[in-house]
Formats: structure tokens, sequence, C-alpha cells
């Protein structure tokens, strides 16, 4: 067990090992000033910035009082507990002030008194955050990130309590100054990432950053791919589950949605919940979601491919009632799959826009009304709603909304491929995924891992990708971390005390 | 932390090994195994994969001691001169190799999935996809095979798996007919087929371990062998040594004759193609590859004005369009292609295989040995050079007609129905659900006419191979009969037979049965001979087809004996005298061929489960008396069909390969052996309810 250091008398002492145990935590606010109504006793507040409220707090009445009290009147009163705030601890050793710092309260040290105070106060609770509006889960918490840049990375200290997580400032846009912050944990992250993610956000300058998008579109390597080569989230466990497996979270201010690199398509499957529920469960969704993946790039073109190439597949009687109810619509197949298409992602559009009351009605109107009115009206066959449906269905159950915009914009490429050269077409097409996804990579990680490339983790990150093994199983970092700190997860011995 | 080290894992170079092996080899070897040395070409496959691993004993002797990527290892050992003219001669096997590949490639996408799209557009797109894989490098396309290695292998054995239920064992007997010439001969065929394994010689630089490549490669020969011998026990099973011999693609041909249970999926080769478009597409992009690393290798001099990237993307693109160029050839000039393939596999697999070899002497017995070895890589690289001196019109699916059936009763609908448009009307006629094919007696009997009619069919390659065969009087009748039976025809029929509680399925005869009875002549098949009776279809008879001929009009007691003691019915009904009926099940008949005084006997040894069906419970006497008497009247109606209607009811003739001499004699003189034999039954009934 690491051995703790006391508190010192000296208040340049102490401030020095804070410093050092929050070292480029840029969050974390630290104010030397002084008190004593001759001004003359030196003291040092720190706290995480948004968890205290300075305006109307228990820390604003003490510090009122402390700033009109004799020297020797403050030291009597720390040394008797006697501040007036009914729950006001003291700690001995510079780290237990950390983890006090880490619960959302101020920590007072004073110079010439041997220990930290810690200062009550709302703490993250009481941070007025909603909920997040995309990546519902069923089980797990409810927080989303708000547009406040600190707000957001207290979200992420609030589930890790550590002085290892480290928050380092940067500001973007020569006009904006937007505030950026880079969540990471110290020790996992590979050194390269963090240098590499760095160079990268130096290498533009733009006069304001409004959004993390922006970010993600001027930093990315290869802008021309469909696929999202940064995961955003809106969700703080999200974020601190990646800060956790050695990743980085970029969060900016005035958006919601944070960044998470590096990432691959196994993680855009992914969602919070896959590690609440329990694995049987979870996998199934997971297979469930991979199966709604591909589904939601290729069926309306496998459906051109059997119909119009390769009838032999189908068995006969589906057959037969596919050809009867196409009879009497006046369009080739593609052109029926294409006007449902481009009609589902004009609603998909028109709803978005909308207010939520009204939006809701329009996917309604659309897919009810408009869908039965158009196989009514002849114009598309059942089957084929059928089909955009079950496509539309899909794209949804893919957790990530940037990931689910490449398999809808690929939709329209298979369509095309399979409308030309039947399943040959398909196989191409997908063979061209396949080859763009192999060369993709995500700050040097292959975007297919753990599907190819898994040795490097020794094989551990296949025990977490197309289904999940048990909680018990999973005992190691995927392969973001740090190889020296792949161990997550010791389970001890039945009944052993050993810490 | 990953870092582009154009490295890859050992299982990576496993499963990119594998990739390369599997795709032209599993198209083309069953084939040409078959043709060479029969029945015996399982043990082909394994003196290959003996040789393989072999071969890759001697790759990594080398590649252990080539620190240098193996072109410049070449010059180093070799000198300029030699070094270049070597790597010209593994550039040109690879040129060559690529372009029969991209060829084979687009003519299986033709025949299999788009018969109509043009060749050009295919070349081009499958070449366009190996261009941008490889702008990826190596790396990237060792990605490809790692995730696509099970999705395409477990669908495989998965088919393969199905397609045990219709393995006809005794296509597999008699073994050891071939001679030894002949199964080395296989073995040399099968061999080639895996020499591509001598790309591990060029992967010896991107991987971490020399020890693991060659692990990976030994797995990977081992698990292609694997494949291979039991694909081909399983195309020989199916199809006969002849037919098998006599088919293009086999491995593409049993997709699509494989029935999956649930009929959920009625056919699944367009399904399965996937197989043979990413192995063939991982070969093609091999042979580029490494093309072009050879080519940037031996023009070094001229291009050190480019950086290294650019000067191997314009290798990969000269490549691709040599590539292309070749394949062009290949489609236009048939005698081109085989010129073209007879260096591949004759001149071509020496050469990739003495190289090394030499090289590997050269460097142990010393300077003397390595100078014969350089000449000799010399001679064998100047021969090879101077050997290689001498979519989208498709028809809605409301614009096509989906016959379920088709009578043919002569040749005017021979020509009407195949060899025309094929357009009923205004709408195309898709035929890849015709269920029933109704043959008139009298066309069925008309042996010149079936033949030609089977050749059109084979040749047009339309008709499902699992399309049924039916014969009857006036086949127009019976096709005209939807409206009294409420239902389609073919639909009717199809389910008449599938159903039919007694049969087994794939006991009637289908389309691909006779295609492949034409090559191999071993069967009798007996095709139902439909009848009209009242609003209804009935079974009444069987038009016997025997061994790829029209033979006689059988009874259906006579044929159901037959399916019984061939295995094919659930349940065998047998009525004896008024008291004794018996219900037989669980048929395991064994054939034995004796010879007395000139005399051929085929015994049938059936045993079987017994249910008493009749009234009362009859004792162990009366069981007995049961069993003999039935035996007396299958013996009975085995000799019927012998002397009235030559047929044998055990269906024996297939069987030979149990008895070497009568098969060796009947070869020739089939015709006579049902004339020559006399068919006794054995019959020993297990009792089940009493």
């Amino acid at each position: 067990m690491q051995e703790k250091t006391p508190v010192s008398k000296s208040l340049a002492e102490n401030i020095a090992r804070m410093e050092v145990l929050f070292d480029t935590c840029d969050d974390i606010k630290k104010k030397q000033m002084n008190l004593g109504i001759h001004k003359d006793v030196p003291c040092y507040l720190t706290f995480i910035e948004v968890a205290v409220d300075m305006g109307n707090s228990a820390l604003l009445e003490l510090l009122k009082y402390l700033r009109s009290a004799e020297k020797e009147e403050i030291y009597a009163a720390l040394s008797r507990n006697a501040l007036g705030i009914s729950d006001a601890t003291y700690f001995e050793t510079i780290e237990d002030a950390g983890d006090g710092l880490l619960t959302g309260e101020a920590i007072l040290f004073v110079d010439g008194f041997d220990k930290a105070v810690k200062i009550p106060d709302d703490g993250y609770p009481n941070m007025g955050v909603g909920k997040a509006e995309s990546e519902k889960v069923v089980r797990g918490s409810n927080e989303g990130f708000t547009d406040s840049v600190k707000q957001n990375a207290a979200l992420i200290r609030k589930r890790i309590r550590s002085p290892r997580v480290k928050v380092k400032q940067k500001k973007l846009g020569v006009r904006s100054n937007t505030n950026v912050y880079l969540v990471y944990m110290d020790e996992l992250v590979y050194p390269g990432l963090l240098s590499e993610i760095e160079r990268r956000l130096g290498r533009f300058e733009i006069d304001g950053v409004l959004d993390s998008g922006v970010i993600e579109q001027l930093t990315e390597e290869r802008w021309r791919s469909p696929f999202p080569q940064f995961q955003t989230t809106e969700r703080p466990d999200r974020a601190a589950m990646a800060v956790l497996e050695g990743r980085v979270v970029l969060l900016s201010d005035n958006s919601p949605v944070g960044l998470v690199l590096p990432t691959d398509y196994n993680s855009f499957i992914k969602t919070s919940d896959d590690y609440y529920n329990r694995w049987e469960i979870a996998s199934f969704e997971r297979l469930l979601r991979y199966v709604a993946s591909f589904f939601a790039m290729t069926l309306p073109g496998l459906y051109l491919a059997l119909t119009n190439f390769h009838t032999q597949i189908l068995p006969t009687t589906l057959l037969l009632s596919f050809a009867e109810a196409r009879a009497g619509v006046p369009f080739p197949a593609v052109v029926e799959v294409l006007i449902m298409e481009l009609s589902f992602e004009l609603l998909r559009e028109a709803g978005v826009r909308l207010p939520g009351t009204m939006g809701n009605t329009i996917g309604i109107v659309g897919g009810l009304i408009i869908g039965q009115a158009a196989v009514e009206a002849n114009l598309v066959s059942p089957i084929v709603v059928i089909v955009i449906a079950f496509t539309a269905l899909c794209s949804f159950a893919v957790p990530s909304e940037e990931f689910a915009t490449a398999f809808r914009l690929l939709k329209f490429f298979f369509i095309a491929a399979c409308a030309w050269l039947g399943f040959f077409g398909f196989l191409a097409g997908l063979l061209a995924v396949l080859i763009h996804l192999s060369q993709l990579k995500s700050f040097g990680i292959p975007y297919l891992m753990p599907f190819v490339g898994a040795d490097v983790n020794d094989y551990e990150d296949e025990r977490d990708f197309l289904w999940r093994e048990p909680l018990h199983r999973l005992k190691m970092r995927p392969v973001y971390a740090k190889s020296s700190q792949r161990r997550k997860l010791r389970l001890r011995a039945h009944g052993s005390k050993k810490q | 932390m990953f870092s582009e080290n154009n490295r890859i894992s050992e299982r990576q170079t496993f499963r990119l090994l594998t990739y390369d092996l599997l795709g032209l080899s599993t198209l083309l070897i069953p084939s040409v195994l078959a043709e060479v040395a029969g029945r015996d070409g399982i043990f082909s496959i394994a003196v290959g994969v003996a040789a393989g691993l072999l071969y890759l004993w001697v790759l990594g002797a080398l590649v252990k001691d080539c620190a240098v990527p193996f072109p410049v290892w070449l010059e180093q050992c070799l000198g300029k001169v030699c070094g270049k003219l070597v790597q010209a001669g593994f550039f040109l096997y690879l040129l060559v190799l690529g372009g029969y590949t991209a060829y084979l490639f687009a003519d299986v996408v033709l025949k299999s999935l788009l018969r109509e799209e043009s060749f050009y557009l295919v070349l081009a797109v499958e070449l366009a996809l190996v261009l941008y894989g490889l702008w990826g490098g190596l790396e990237g396309r060792a990605r490809i095979y790692e995730i696509l290695f099970w999705i395409l292998l477990i669908p495989l054995f998965v088919m393969l798996f199905f397609s045990l239920d219709e393995i006809r064992t005794d296509y597999w007997s008699p073994v050891f007919t071939a001679g030894a010439g002949n199964v080395l001969a296989g073995g040399f065929y099968m061999f080639s087929g895996m020499v591509v394994i001598f790309l591990v010689l060029f992967l010896g630089n991107y991987v971490e371990q020399k020890e693991r490549l060659l692990a990976a490669g030994k797995r990977a020969v081992l698990l292609t062998g694997g494949i291979h011998a039991a694909l081909y026990l399983i195309l020989l099973g199916v199809f006969g040594d002849r037919a098998l011999a006599a088919m293009k693609y086999p491995a593409v041909t049993l997709m699509s004759t494989v029935r999956i249970s649930g009929e959920f999926l009625r056919r699944t080769d367009a399904l399965m193609f996937a197989v043979w478009f990413f192995t063939l597409y991982a070969l093609l992009a091999s042979c580029v590859f490494y093309c072009g690393i050879l080519l940037v290798q031996m023009f070094d001099g001229c291009l050190k004005r480019c950086d290294g990237r650019r000067s191997e993307k314009g290798a990969y693109v000269a490549t691709v369009a040599a590539v292309g160029a070749l394949a062009c050839t290949f489609y236009r000039s048939a005698e081109w292609m085989e010129r073209c393939t007879w260096l591949l596999w004759h001149i071509g697999t020496p050469f990739v295989v003495l190289v090394p070899l030499l090289l590997l002497l050269g460097k142990g017995v010393g300077k003397r040995f390595r100078q014969a070895g350089r000449t000799a890589a010399m001679v064998l690289a100047v021969c090879l050079f101077g050997g290689t001196f001498t979519g989208c019109a498709t028809a809605e699916l409301e614009d096509r007609d989906f016959p379920l059936e088709i009578a043919v009763t002569d040749r005017e609908d021979l020509t009407s129905e195949f060899l025309d448009t094929g357009n009923k009307g205004s709408r195309l006629v898709d035929y890849s659900h015709l269920k029933i094919l109704i043959l008139s007696e009298s066309f069925a009997g008309d042996e010149a006419l079936m033949w030609e009619f089977l050749e059109l069919l084979e040749q047009k390659n339309e008709i499902p191979q699992s399309t049924y065969l039916v014969v009857a009087e006036d086949a127009d009748a019976v096709a005209g009969m939807e409206e009294s039976l409420g239902e389609p025809v073919g639909t009717y029929l199809e389910q008449t037979f599938e159903n039919a509680s007694r049969m087994k399925k794939g006991a009637y005869p289908t389309l691909g049965m006779l295609y492949q009875e034409c090559e191999n002549r071993r069967e009798t098949l007996f095709l139902p001979y439909v009848k009209k009776e009242g609003k209804n279809l009935v079974i009444s008879d069987y038009y016997v087809w025997q061994r790829g001929r029209p033979c006689s009009v059988i009874d259906s007691g006579t044929a159901q004996l037959s399916f019984f003691t061939q295995g094919q019915m659930e349940e065998y009904p047998l009525v004896l005298d008024d008291s004794a009926a018996v219900s037989l099940s669980g048929v395991h008949t064994g054939l034995t061929f004796s010879e007395e005084n000139g005399r051929k006997t085929v015994t049938a040894k059936v045993r079987c489960s017994g249910e008493w069906t009749g009234a009362g419970t009859p004792d162990e006497g009366e069981r007995k008396r049961v069993a003999e008497q039935a035996n007396v009247w299958m013996d009975q109606m085995a000799e019927q069909a012998l002397a009235k209607r030559q047929v044998d009811v055990t269906n024996s003739f297939r069987e030979l390969g149990a008895k070497r001499d009568w098969y060796f004699y009947y070869q020739d003189k089939s015709e006579s052996y049902e004339q020559d034999i006399e068919v006794k039954y054995d019959l020993v009934i297990d009792w089940v309810n009493l």
C-alpha cells in the first residue's frame, strides 16, 4: 500500500503537494488568499469548479467569517472544530484531502495548521444536468452531458474520483476562444496518443469552434470516409468508461457531445448497458446490433439482387407472392426502392427538424398513412414497404447516430451495385467496404479491431466483441490502454482478506 | 500502440495463405483429379499435400536465412543479372497465374451469377477492386482475410455437411484402379494447386518471427488439404467420377444441387459463390501484389527518382493492366489459354519448385553447386521466358413468367421452349423455379432425342438441377390439369414427391441425376409415370432409365421393391395374404456378388424392422412363415423384373466396385449385365411390436 503524505504546517509545502497530485487538472480551481482581519493568514482553497457554488453556500459564509476574524481566533476555531459548519471534515494527509476534493467539496489549507478542512457544499448531484437525448439505455444512469464543458468534465470526475484523471484545457478558435478539455487517465493513456491529438488540434486555425463536430471533422485522418473515426457520446458514464479503458475524451464548450478517441467498429456497436445487463442478454443484443448494422446497409440491395437476378434462391411461394405484389407497379424495382428510401429519409429529416410532438406526428403520418396510400395507389409494392421499414429499424438499432449515417449512405451505394450487377455487385460492394474499413484507422488503431490484430492484446479483446463474455472474464482493458496497465479486474479468492 | 510497420501476425499469415491456396484449386482440381485418378483421387490429394509440406520445409530453410526481401536476396545470392532473371521468372509465373485467375474469376461470375453480362465489365470491376485493395498495402489485405475467414468457411462447412445426405458411397469404390502413375500425376496436379505456398518466401519480411510464418504455412497447407479431401469425397459421392471429370466447376455445381432442410432458401449456389468470390480475389490480389514488388525490384535503377510508395503503386497499376490484358486474351482465345495454362502447370510449377530447391542446395554444398544452381535457375528462367512467347438489362419480377412445369412431347417443343428467345409473349421466361419436366413416353423413349435434350439443357444451364422428371403418355394433357387439380401441376407433383410419407427425400430422380448418368452410366433410375385419373394425377407405373438410356416401364410394386431395397423408403407395406400384413422399415441392404458354374448371382441381404399390421398376434412359427413368404415374394418380383423388363431392382450395377472382376468385365458390356445375373433376396426381419 502506498504511503500517505501528512499535511504539513507549511502552506507552501501543501500547495506543492496538491499541485503534483492534481497536475494537469485544469477543471480544478486552486486559489491562494489571505484571511483574517489583517490579511495575515495565508490559505489555499481548492475545489472542482462547477461542483461548488461560490455564490450561496456554507463556504461563502465561512470565508466571510474567516476574513473578519483575528489570526488567533482563526487557529482556535480550526483546532476546536468551531467553524460553525456541522460536517466539516479534517484530513491529515494530502491523499485524503485529494479524495475529499474529488467528492465535489472544497478543501481549505491554512498556513500553520497541519490539517486540511473539507467544507461541504452542494457537490455533484446538484449541478442541474439533463438527460441524454440519444444513446438511451434501459439500465444505467440517465445523466447526459450539458453545454458547459466544465460541468461535463465534472460529470466524468463524479464517476472516476481519482486524481489520476487529468483534464487538459486548450483554447480553439481564433475568435471564439472555445474551451476544449482533454480528459484522460494519466497512467493508462499512451503518451503518443495524447501528443498525436494535440498535434492534430494544432494543425488547424479556425475562427470559431461552435461544436465538437467541427473539431471532429478537422482532425480526422481519412475525412473522405463515410465512417466516423471519432466516437461521439452524450453520456458521462460512457465517457468515464472510455477514460477507464485508456482512451481520451475530448469535450468542447457549448457542445453536449463528447468525442471519444481512438475508436473502432466494435466500440460503435457497444452501449453502456451492455456492461450493466447480464452477459447473455448483452451478448444477444450486441449480436443483433451487428446483424442490424449489416442489413441497414445491404437489405434493399439484397432485395433487388434476389428479385431481379437470383430468383432461384427464394422459395417459390415467396417469389410468386413478390411477383404478385409488384403487379401493376409502374416503376422498375430499383426506382421503387429509391422512391421509398428517399421518402423515408425525407420523413426522418422532417421529423428531426420539427419540435418533439410534431416530429412524432410526422413519423406516424409518414409511416402509416403515406405508406399505405402509396401501396394502395400502386406506386410501390407492399413488400418494398416492408423491406424499407425493416432497413430503417436496423439503422435505428445501431446505437451511434454518426455511425448509422455511414450505413444509411452506403445503402444507396449497395442499391446501385445490386441493381446493376446483382449478387456480384453485392459481393463487390461488400469487398469494397471491407477494403475501406481494413485500411481505416483511428489514431493508429485499426478500425476493425478486434476482428483483426487481436494478437496485439493476446486475443483478450475478443472476449468483448461479437458477444460479451461474463464480467468475471473481462479482466483486461482493451488495446487502447498502455500494455503495462491492461489488467482491470482481479478476482480475490473466496474469503480472502487481502487488500 | 499500433504502428504502420508493414508487419502481419501469424493468424493473418495463416488466413492469407489459406485464401490464396483455396480459390483456384477447389474450383479446378476436383475435376482434374477425377479425370486423372478417378476414385483414387483422394490418394493423389494425400500425395499432393505431402509434397506441399516437403516443399514448405525447403522454403522454410531458405526463409530463415533471408534477412532482406526475397527479390533483393535473389540478387545477393545469384548476382545482379541472374537474380533479375529469376525475379523475371517469378514475375511471369505470377502474372500468368494472375491473368488466369482473373479470367476464371470473371468466367465463374458469368456462369454462376450473371449469365448475360459482359465479361469485360465483370473483369473491370474485379481488377478495380484489386487495385483498391492493394492501395492499403499488405496489412490492409491481411485484415480483410482475417475478418472474412470464418465468415466464409463456416457456411462452406455447413453446405458440405448438408451435402453428405446426397452422397452415394458406392461411387467411392472400387479403389486402387487408377494405377500408381495416375495417382502420382493427380498428386502433381494437386501439388501444382498448392504451389502458391511459395509466397511465404515473399512474406518472410512481413512477419515478426519467421518460425511462426512456417507454422502458419503448414497449417494453411493442412487445412487446404483437409478441405480438398472432404470436398473431393463429397463430389465423388454425389456426382460419380465420370460426371465429375466432365464438369467445369464441380464445387459450384454442388452448391446448386444441395438441398437445405426447411426450404427457407430454395437454392444457395448464388450465396455460396461468395466463397469463390473472395478466395479468387485473394489469389488475384496476391499475384498483383507480388508482381508489383518484383517489378519495382527489377527496375529499381529506373525507379530511383520515385519514392518507394509511388513506384509500388505504379507497378500495381501496370500489373493490373497486364493481368487484365491476359485475361481478355484467354477469354478471346481458348488456344492461348490452353497454352498458358499448360505453361503454368508444366513449366511454372517446376520453376517455382526448383529455384528454391537449387538455392537451398547451393547454399549448403558450396560455391561449385551454387554456380550450378545459378546456371539451372538461369536456364529455367530462360525456358519459362521463352515458353511464354510460343449487365443491367434485367426484366422486372412481374415481367417474368415462372413456369413450374413444362411438357416436352417432341422435337418441336424442345425448340420452342428452349431455343427460341425464351419469351412467353412479352414476358421473360425464368426457369429458375421449374419443378417438374413432364416427358411424353415417346419422347423419353427416343434415346437420341433425349441425349439432344439433356445436352441442350446442360448447355443452357437455366433449368435447376433439382427439377423432377416424370413421364406421361400425353404430357400436354398432364400439364394442362392445373384447373382440375386446383393448383399448378408442378407444385402438385413436387408436393406429392416430397411429402410422400413412405418415400425418403431424394428418392425420385432429378434432372441433375440424369446429367450425371449421361457420364457415369451406373444407376438404374425410376422416373414416375403419371396418369390422369378423374380429376387427379396418380403415379401408375415407373419409367426405367438405366445407365443413361431409356429402358422400359415397370409396375409400381416392382419399383417400390427397388426403392425399398435401396433404402429409399421409410416404410414398405407388404400384404402377403388376408391375414399377414407387415410394414417393413429401417432397412439395411448389403449386396454380395457370387459366381457358380458360370451363373452370376447377386444376393441382397436385407435386414429391416417389421411391424405386424394384420389381424391378431402371430406366434414365432407364423413370423418365420411370413418372413419366408416375403422372401419368396421378393425373389419372384426381382426375377420377373429381370426376365420381362431387364431391370435389376437391387440397382447392383452401381455397387460393382465391390466385385472388381465383374466391374472391369462389365465396363464395356453393361448391356448384358441384367441378362447374366440372377437376383436373390435374403430377408431378415427384426419384429418390433411383438
